[in-house]
């Protein structure tokens, strides 16, 4: 059975571009810490909403290891958000530092961001580091995407430089192992960054969907709202399952 | 604490988050604020969690949902919503509010219009003003405790009118839309080919002599009905984020791949605590739709005798109550509840721009702590009854 109304235009782009889900599958036993600690939770009643940050425990565990992982300080109060994954933490980002018609230009992980940004109506484009002289950019470019391991001296050099310059948002993508270097620890670029991750989705929490968002005073409070429209917020025991991982 | 100065130029959501920020601040304040339950989530479905822990299952599911939850929601959808369906028409949602998401965003191009009751809640305004869509704001009235009349419907029917957004029972005011008027409104989506989005998420809680009535199962309307719901609400269970939709396939399936865009699958763990939910007994249900209805004339005879005025909530948890009889706009009185009482309830302008005059005011605390609340608030308006009208 069919609608009787025809679907948005940018649904039905979407379902043509969309290759299908994260990677399905069994992410192994449930680590015993983490189930104790679920089980714990569950014990007291944490199975109501939470703030729609998020817990704060978690949060200040996820701005200990920015700071540690990367050298990055954000305000756990204030600054970041608990998000159900990191799809939602990059979705989050994409919807309010973009408008219509405008540009992200992504260094990597192009098919990470590429739907959420067409979602958006605005243009992804793919662009090779190594070829900034080479590369046409115009001021429909709002925002860079990128990971800490995208940035040589090269990168820090040209099209750091130039999002300084430009005022560009970026986004950077996070993990928990770290490496490379973290835009947002130099000076010219620290409020016009966001850090987007996973908690625990390589230790068997993927199926647990937190993540989190990472911001400047500026736009946390945007940020905010806009994930408190989306979902109000993050599954409760999913936080104290990755609360139990990060303090491991 | 926030000045009255701060928060009087905030309204919709911005303000409720607000007030609920303030609330933090206030030693022992009593929340009859947000729409979470206090109950506690049923043990049968705590047990279910537990047990899916022990065994271990640990899979990251679909995007449209763990199959086995939404072949239970198409099997409960007849005797919840009187639809007759399958799975492939059902999909899983991280709560009921990424659920309207994804239907306003596989639904509205910019510009189309989509019919709102007003009074609402505003989150159904963020999502539609993402989308590039205009709200048509349909009056509801206290005279008929706040159904959805169709004249008023039609009267804003236009070349560019897509969906009706129906809630029933509604947040905030507690009105349903009864059989007679979801008649009528399911013909003039038929005449005017456009969809009726009907959010039914505190369905389970119509009280007696009022019937739920789901407008998907009216004629014509099967293919013309998006059906939003979830386990929040009913199971008392909001903080495992489990909504759903139901809608022919063609847009779960363009609602799934903007789902995989948004958020990705919902947690495991509350799939399985859905599906415990799902095909487990109703009898907490009940025993909650009791509790309710205990509350309810409590609330009744105790906000009657401050001299306030309200419609008998036909469901829901809220009280939408008429405070004009103090001479007080209902921002100024809610803060000075919060205040003075320390009593947390939001303005009627936390849900639309008129409604200066009203508070929302909800069930979701026990007997014993509902009757502090009122004895709080009792002195407050005695006290300031007549004083201002800011």
């Amino acid at each position: 059975m069919a609608l009787a109304v025809s679907l948005a235009e940018r649904a039905l782009r979407l379902v043509s571009t969309v290759e299908g889900s994260e990677e399905e599958g069994d992410f192994g036993a449930i680590d015993s810490k983490v189930r104790l600690a679920v089980i714990a939770a569950l014990e007291r009643g944490e199975t109501h909403y939470t703030d729609r940050p998020g817990i704060l425990p978690l949060r200040q565990q996820v701005a200990s290891s920015l700071e540690r992982t990367y050298g990055v300080h954000y305000d756990p109060k204030t600054s970041v958000t608990i998000t159900c994954g990191a799809t939602e933490a990059r979705f989050v980002a994409i919807q309010q530092l973009l408008a219509d018609g405008d540009v992200l230009l992504c260094l990597s992980g192009r098919e990470r961001v590429a739907a959420a940004v067409s979602l958006r109506g605005a243009t992804c484009r793919e662009v090779d580091a190594s070829s900034y002289d080479e590369v046409l950019v115009d001021d429909r470019v709002k925002v860079l995407y990128l990971t800490p391991e995208d940035v040589t001296p090269d990168v820090s050099d040209t099209w750091l430089e130039r999002a300084g310059r430009e005022g560009w948002w970026l986004i950077v993508e996070t993990d928990e192992v770290g490496g490379g270097v973290h835009p947002g620890t130099e000076p010219r670029l620290t409020d016009r960054t966001v850090s987007v991750g996973g908690v625990g989705e390589d230790h068997g929490l993927k199926s647990w969907r937190v993540g989190y968002l990472a911001s400047p005073n500026m736009r946390a409070g945007e940020l905010r709202s806009f994930k408190q429209a989306l979902t109000i917020c993050t599954t409760n025991l999913s936080q104290w399952a990755a609360l139990a991982l990060m303090e491991e | 604490m926030s000045s009255l100065a701060e928060i009087r130029e905030m309204s919709g959501t911005e303000l409720r988050y607000a007030l609920m920020d303030l609330a933090k601040e206030v030693p022992d304040a009593i929340a009859l604020g947000r729409g979470d339950p206090d109950l506690d989530t049923p043990a049968e479905i705590v047990s279910a969690v537990k047990k899916a822990l022990r065994t271990g299952r640990n899979r990251l599911m679909p995007a449209a949902g763990m199959p086995e939850l939404r072949e239970a929601i198409a099997a409960k959808a007849v005797p919840d919503h009187n639809l007759h369906v399958s799975s492939d028409q059902v999909m899983v949602t991280a709560g009921g509010q990424e659920g309207l998401f994804l239907i306003i965003s596989a639904l509205i191009d910019p510009g189309d219009e989509i019919l709102v009751p007003d009074p609402r809640y505003t989150s159904y305004d963020q999502a539609i003003e993402y989308a590039g869509g205009v709200a048509v704001s349909v009056p509801t009235y206290p005279e008929d405790a706040f159904d959805v009349r169709p004249e008023e419907v039609e009267k804003r029917i236009g070349p560019k009118t897509k969906a009706l957004l129906l809630v029933t029972p509604s947040n905030p005011t507690g009105g349903i839309v009864t059989r007679k008027n979801a008649e009528a409104l399911a013909e003039l989506a038929v005449k005017h080919n456009f969809v009726v989005i009907s959010d039914e998420i505190y369905g389970k809680f119509v009280y007696p002599p009022f019937e739920h009535v789901s407008i998907g199962s009216m004629p014509g309307m099967s293919d013309r009905t998006i059906t939003l719901s979830g386990f929040s609400k009913a199971y008392a269970m909001t903080g495992f984020r489990v909504g759903y939709i139901i809608a022919p396939e063609d847009a779960i399936e363009a609602m799934t791949s903007i789902k995989t865009v948004t958020t990705g699958p919902v947690a495991t763990v509350s799939q399985e605590a859905a599906l415990a939910a799902a095909t487990g007994s109703e009898a907490c249900i009940d025993e909650f739709r009791e509790i309710y209805l205990g509350r309810r004339s409590l609330l009744a005879e105790g906000l009657s005798a401050m001299g306030f005025r309200y419609g008998e909530p036909r469901g829901g948890f809220f009280f939408w109550t008429d405070s004009s009889s103090t001479g007080m706009r209902a921002l100024e009185l809610s803060y000075l509840f919060l205040k003075e009482a320390r009593v947390l309830i939001f303005p009627g302008t936390a849900f639309g721009d008129r409604w200066s005059d009203y508070l929302r005011i909800t069930m979701l605390q026990p007997d014993e702590v509902l009757k502090e609340a009122l004895a709080r608030m009792s002195p407050v308006v005695a006290r300031y009854r007549g004083s201002s009208r800011g």
